[in-house]
């Protein structure tokens, strides 16, 4: 069953294109990335599903409805980008509010525990740090007990044990049946949680397709080692990261690789060939991210 | 129902929590018109009446400049907007928790002068003259909600308040309502008759005066009704295009 879907979506801002002929869909209990760097149009996607944008060309749907009319929104949380909180308002009673508009909210005690927010119920939001603004923001999407979330950039500010709780949490509801929509800059947290994954850059979809499918469309294989020398070139690869003398290779030909490696004479250790990540696969297909 | 009960109090409590807010629409009424009221209303029960009617119209209208003026403003700059319409809720759950907070201030604003006029002066009302005054305020209200709906919609927060303290102390001097008309300057009693403040004065007098309400005040506060509420309904439509699009 689809949840929410976009049919060659167009969206423009005067001269900027935020979305050109995007397609994709979030089917029920499926978590799908949407990842890119800014302005690739991640935010205006969600803002599209969400009904807080009127799409400009194509179509949106949201359980087979507009986005923009309240019902179609009946099973959904939102977590925005940036969430200011309304001034003069406690925690507690912004979750009463939220969950007033569902009609079979999510367990109260669970959910504060699960965000961290047991303790701050009473206190006001805008007087939160920043981290547990950001988890409160996470926790109302979640509050209404929705078949489906839309989270943009959920866990920025968040501190990792924060962080930890929280995708522990996401990836129960998950298990359980959600659908999530998630944008985020961190891969990691994305490849943890993710089934598919949307490329975006620039408005336009540049790739799309399940976890292993992205990593498998690079053919880039991950060499490490670790070695005293800091440069060197070895054949069909380029150096990634350098971690104190652990050095890391994305090659497109590993075998070639390791070859070119034990014929340079550098002395090396703990030598590992892995799958591309995530984020090496991102790191080819979108170089400017 | 839950859904506006939910939106009534979010709407209600924060402005209860803000006295910079609530202090001048509900106790302001009544301190300017201990300050200059008071002193004429002490002999005779007719001018009491009429200054009593006067000063609750001033009531009025603050709480439709401020209330929608620049809570609509504020609202709409409000990041937290961004979130509260992708709940499954329509505009009219907030706009009722508008309407209602309004209300709720304005029974308020409207307790205190009474009580106070009641307890100091030689006013001297009957019950009917009472609910009948309070009728004519709730409905006489309406272009002054769409006043304040108009510029909450077309001007940025920051731009809100003064613009609205620009029209409403001028609006209230020019209704009559500072002075009595037969004391305005001649030019400021020429125009005074085509002011919403002065048409809502004019029923208000009429209710304490026991006299009928003049037919040129109730036409012009509909024709006011009217081009406010136009005026604000286009504001609204372009600012949900600009937010929305």
């Amino acid at each position: 069953m689809k949840i929410a879907e976009l049919r060659n979506a167009s969206m423009s801002y005067g001269a900027l294109n935020a979305l050109c002929d995007v397609s994709y869909c979030i089917e029920a209990g499926e978590a799908v990335a949407v990842l890119g760097p800014n302005g690739a149009g991640k935010t205006t996607s969600l803002q599209l599903l969400t009904g807080l944008k009127k799409i400009q060309k194509g179509e949106v749907s949201l359980f087979g409805a507009n986005p923009r009319s309240p019902k179609a929104r009946r099973f959904i949380g939102v977590t925005p980008q940036d969430a200011a909180f309304p001034h003069a308002q406690k925690v507690g009673e912004l979750i009463a509010f939220a969950q007033s508009h569902y009609s079979s909210p999510a367990n109260l005690a669970e959910l504060l525990d699960a965000f961290n927010l047991s303790d701050l119920i009473g206190k006001m939001a805008l007087e939160l740090s920043g981290g547990q603004q950001r988890s409160l923001s996470v926790a109302l999407a979640f509050c209404g007990n929705p078949k489906a979330v839309f989270l943009d950039e959920p866990t920025t500010g968040i501190d990792a044990a924060s962080r930890h709780k929280l995708w522990r949490y996401i990836k129960k509801y998950k298990q359980a049946g959600g659908a999530i929509f998630l944008t985020t800059h961190y891969l990691e947290d994305a490849e943890m949680i993710a089934d598919r994954v949307v490329l975006l850059n620039q408005g336009k979809i540049v790739r799309s397709g399940t976890l292993q499918e992205i990593k498998q469309a690079v053919n880039v294989r991950v060499i490490r080692f670790s070695s005293d020398v800091t440069n060197c070139s070895l054949s069909s690869a380029r150096q990634g990261s350098i971690d104190g003398s652990r050095l890391t290779f994305l090659s497109m030909d590993a075998d070639d690789t390791v070859r070119s490696l034990v014929n340079s004479k550098i002395a090396f250790r703990d030598l590992e060939v892995l799958p591309a990540s995530l984020e090496d696969a991102v790191a080819e297909l979108l170089p400017n991210y | 129902m839950k859904i506006y009960r939910a939106h009534i109090l979010a709407t209600l409590i924060p402005l209860l929590r803000t006295p910079a807010y609530w202090v001048p629409i509900v106790i302001f009424p009544t301190l300017l018109y201990s300050f200059f009221g008071m002193s004429a209303s002490q002999e005779n029960e007719e001018v009491a009446n009429v200054l009593m009617a006067s000063w609750s119209v001033f009531a009025v209208i603050g709480i439709g400049f401020f209330q929608f003026g620049i809570s609509i403003a504020q609202a709409r700059e409000s990041k937290w907007e961004d979130y509260a319409r992708t709940l499954p809720a329509g505009g009219m759950a907030r706009f009722v928790a508008q309407i209602v907070a309004a209300i709720f201030f304005l029974a308020l604003a409207l307790t205190l002068l009474w009580g106070f006029s009641g307890f100091a002066s030689a006013v001297n009302l009957s019950l009917m003259q009472y609910l009948k005054l309070l009728g004519v305020l709730l409905i006489g209200a309406v272009p002054f909600v769409f006043i304040g709906a108009a510029l909450g919609y077309s001007v940025p927060a920051r731009g809100a308040l003064p613009i609205a303290n620009l029209l409403y102390l001028p609006l209230a001097y020019l209704g009559g309502l500072l002075l009595p008309p037969q004391m305005l300057p001649s030019i400021v009693s020429t125009i005074s008759p085509f002011t919403p403040t002065r048409q809502l004065g004019e029923l208000g007098w009429a209710v304490v005066l026991n006299t009928p309400f003049p037919i040129w005040s109730v036409m012009g506060l509909v024709g006011f009704s009217v081009i406010s509420g136009i005026i604000a309904v286009v504001m609204w439509k372009r600012d949900d295009t600009l937010k929305t699009r």
